[in-house]
């Protein structure tokens, strides 16, 4: 696993969007035991998007530092992250998540992972469609 | 209102039954209001529609637990465990002429 600044992590997720590449968001409020459901205990909430990358941005702030921001959209539902003040790490190679062991309808290929100050994280799993 | 875990469990059992559908808007912080990701502050924002599909509920002396799973389109899920959350409930259609 890689650890990517900003201008990198927004380098993959742009490559994504001008992909059109099918992607999974997975969120949740704490990632200190790692991507769990909340019937295991110790999350609150999971979020679960399957779509696209529709917008990437980036700007400078006049004082602060850099801003950046992503949206995914799917059918049915979006998600908008504001990323500036985040970590990210990347993975050239995911397993697919204990969590949708089920769904035999794709494959992960690469991800990103975005932890924010908070605890609060999402990682977005690229989906190569079978 | 404020209701209690035990009303928001009946209520989201009636939309499970009826199959309703749902629009969960979510964001993060969360400030009395729905500010959108451009409020600032804010680190993330997401809007779903859903249908009820899971309510795990159950009240004993010493906890209430009680967990909501919502589904979406081409597999997208929500799910919230409520057993500690304040939850309030309203409806448009009980309000005023001037606040509908």
């Amino acid at each position: 696993m890689l650890l990517l600044s900003l201008e990198d992590a927004v380098t993959v997720l742009n490559k994504w969007k001008d992909e059109s590449a099918s992607v999974l968001v997975l969120g949740q409020n704490s990632f200190r035991l790692g991507l769990r459901s909340v019937h295991e205990g110790g999350v609150d909430w999971n979020i679960g998007l399957r779509g696209t990358v529709s917008q990437v941005s980036v700007c400078q702030g006049a004082i602060s530092s850099k801003t950046g921001r992503v949206v995914f959209e799917s059918p049915g539902g979006n998600l908008s992250l504001s990323v500036d003040s985040c970590v990210f790490s990347y993975d050239a190679s995911c397993e697919k998540p204990p969590l949708l062991k089920a769904d035999t309808g794709s494959k992960t290929l690469s991800c990103l992972f975005i932890f924010f100050p908070t605890n609060e994280a999402f990682v977005v799993y690229e989906l190569q469609e079978r | 209102m404020v209701i209690s875990l035990e009303d928001a469990a009946a209520i989201l059992n009636k939309w499970k039954e009826e199959s309703t559908n749902i629009l969960v808007v979510a964001e993060s912080p969360f400030r009395q209001t729905l500010r959108g990701i451009e409020g600032p502050g804010v680190r993330w924002a997401m809007g779903q529609h859903v249908r009820v599909s899971q309510v795990t509920f159950s009240v004993d002396e010493r906890s209430s637990k009680g967990i909501v799973e919502f589904e979406g389109h081409a597999g997208n899920f929500l799910s919230l465990s409520i057993g500690h959350c304040r939850i309030v409930y309203g409806d448009p259609r009980e309000a005023s002429p001037d606040n509908r």
